[in-house]
């Protein structure tokens, strides 16, 4: 079980998410915007955060910049989801510490709990 | 009328303004020529002094015109308050006018060789391009030409030698033909291609919003089909799943609409690696064929896996997804499609057959351009967007590859890919 902030201003789309990642057995908080999940984030420790890219408040890519999740301790993996997975979106979430980029309408809720599974079984 | 024509095709004043400016330039740069060229003449011939007034006159119009062109647009302010593009081109024509007129003034000569090398000159390159503008300089200027040849038959007054100043008449009405017609030619396509990018934008921006609740149905009613909400009886079973198939439809269809744009924009993202085009195809063909078994079809595949390409997946899929459900929608029932894969040393080919309604000749030619629809679909008996052949020829494009068609109305159609399956010949 792990404890994973999902992020996603969409309300249909959040609460897919969520049923999906509980039936799967993890501890799920939400976030509707970037700066809730800044706050959500900083005042927590999580293990995974999935992140939609166009939020509003703060942009998925202004999230990693203030949050740094490469410096985090302990270590937290952040996966990205996007509508619009445009290559220069997805290099710079790379670079700034996002460990995967999926692109969100390919996502039903067993590709998005296979993907969870695999992102957290992955070591580092 | 014709005046407002000519402003019109410019979708706001500044784009209109930009070209007025590009087109004094140009003026400067003509009036120089024409200066220098005129004096050079003029020392030359040994004109005599009422000769070389009349050259300076024509070099002083040409100068006062670009000045008040200069001053127009300036203030364009003030002009705004009357109506810009008429004042301005009304400045234009007349102007143009004046130094046409001064030129065939000038020269006199016979008749017949001042319409031959100078007005005719502009009427013909006026009709070939239909540049109303020029039409009408070009009328007014026939006009001014027979009254000023009457009044100087009349008076009989002093002329320059004829050829000296039709050399430089006609380089200058081509020259000045030549600028107009370009300068609105590339305007226009300019000013085009921003509509086009607007529209795709818009179109692009659409289709994000369209995607997001399609994709939370989907989500929803995975959970029910899944039993994650209780076990459904046979029929809410059936009843859901079709409800779930009609939105992988709908889904489909914003995905080609989205990426026609993104291609149109260049903004698709496109990540080719080496990768097994065989079990992609193959893969393919699984999901299709419960609902080809439905349809009474027989969906077959030739070809080993482990065939190694280079490609993007995700966007492969599509392509190959979009011939095969042509392939079966264009197909009655019982019709067979086979799908193959095969390669040599540099390239692997697909190839999507079918005995279904097939394709003419004619219809072949706009197959793969957007909105295509053709035969019955075009007739509404078979639903598509007429964008999965016009994505699949840009996709292909994209990865160095061809996709052709033979078809025979009534016999079927094989549709075929090649691509290159190194990286390195990628280009």
């Amino acid at each position: 079980m792990a404890k994973i902030l999902v992020v996603e201003d969409y309300a249909s789309l959040l609460k897919i998410y969520q049923m999906t990642l509980s039936i799967g057995g993890h501890k799920v908080e939400l976030a509707q915007n970037g700066q809730e999940a800044y706050d959500k984030a900083t005042a927590s420790d999580y293990d995974l955060i999935i992140l939609d890219m166009l939020l509003p408040k703060m942009s998925g890519l202004d999230f990693l910049r203030e949050f740094k999740p490469k410096k985090r301790t302990p270590k937290v993996k952040v996966m990205c989801i996007s509508n619009v997975p445009n290559p220069d979106m997805v290099s710079q979430a790379l670079a700034l510490g996002a460990r995967n980029f999926l692109a969100k309408p390919l996502l039903t809720p067993k590709e998005l709990s296979e993907e969870v599974d695999e992102i957290l079984d992955k070591k580092k | 009328m014709e005046i407002y024509d000519l402003s019109s095709k410019f979708a706001g004043q500044d784009e209109f303004i930009k070209r007025v400016r590009l087109y004094i330039m140009l003026r400067w740069y003509l009036l120089l020529v024409l200066s220098v060229s005129g004096f050079i003449t003029a020392k030359y011939a040994n004109f005599s002094p009422q000769q070389i007034k009349q050259i300076v006159g024509l070099v002083i119009i040409g100068t006062l015109s670009n000045i008040i062109f200069e001053l127009a647009v300036r203030v364009k302010k003030i002009l705004l308050r009357f109506n810009i593009y008429v004042a301005i081109a009304a400045l234009l024509i007349i102007t143009d006018i004046a130094i046409y007129s001064a030129g065939i003034y000038i020269s006199g000569g016979s008749n017949d060789r001042a319409i031959i090398f100078f007005v005719l000159p502009i009427v013909i390159t006026g009709g070939l391009f239909s540049r109303l503008y020029i039409y009408f300089t070009s009328f007014l200027c026939v006009l001014f030409y027979l009254v000023t040849t009457v009044l100087s038959e009349i008076r009989d007054t002093e002329r320059l030698p004829t050829a000296a100043i039709f050399i430089q008449s006609i380089f200058y009405s081509s020259v000045l033909i030549l600028v107009a017609f370009l300068t609105d030619y590339l305007y226009t396509i300019k000013n085009n291609k921003e509509i086009e990018r607007a529209q795709t934008e818009l179109v692009s921006l659409a289709s994000h919003q369209l995607r997001t609740p399609a994709t939370a149905v989907k989500g929803f009613l995975s959970f029910i089909l899944d039993g994650e909400l209780g076990k459904l009886n046979v029929r809410q079973r059936d009843f859901i799943q079709q409800a779930y198939n009609e939105n992988d439809i709908e889904l489909k269809l914003i995905d080609n609409i989205l990426n026609v744009a993104r291609v149109d924009l260049n903004t698709l993202y496109f990540e080719p690696k080496i990768a097994d085009i065989g079990q992609l195809v193959h893969d393919v063909i699984d999901e299709y064929s419960g609902g080809a078994k439905q349809m009474g079809q027989t969906l077959t595949y030739r070809g080993s896996s482990n065939l190694m390409a280079f490609f993007d997946p995700q966007l492969m899929r599509m392509v190959i997804d979009n011939l095969i459900s042509n392939a079966s929608k264009y197909s009655s029932e019982g019709g067979r499609i086979s799908v193959s894969v095969g390669s040599d040393n540099r390239s692997v080919k697909i190839s999507v057959e079918d005995n279904g309604v097939g394709i003419s000749n004619t219809e072949q030619k706009q197959l793969f351009k957007r909105f295509t629809r053709v035969g019955r679909a075009r007739q509404g008996k078979t639903p598509g967007s007429g964008l999965g052949l016009y994505l699949a020829k840009e996709l292909i494009k994209l990865h160095n590859g061809r996709i052709s068609v033979v078809s025979y109305p009534n016999e079927g159609s094989i549709f075929t890919i090649t691509l290159p399956r190194k990286a390195k010949t990628y280009g």
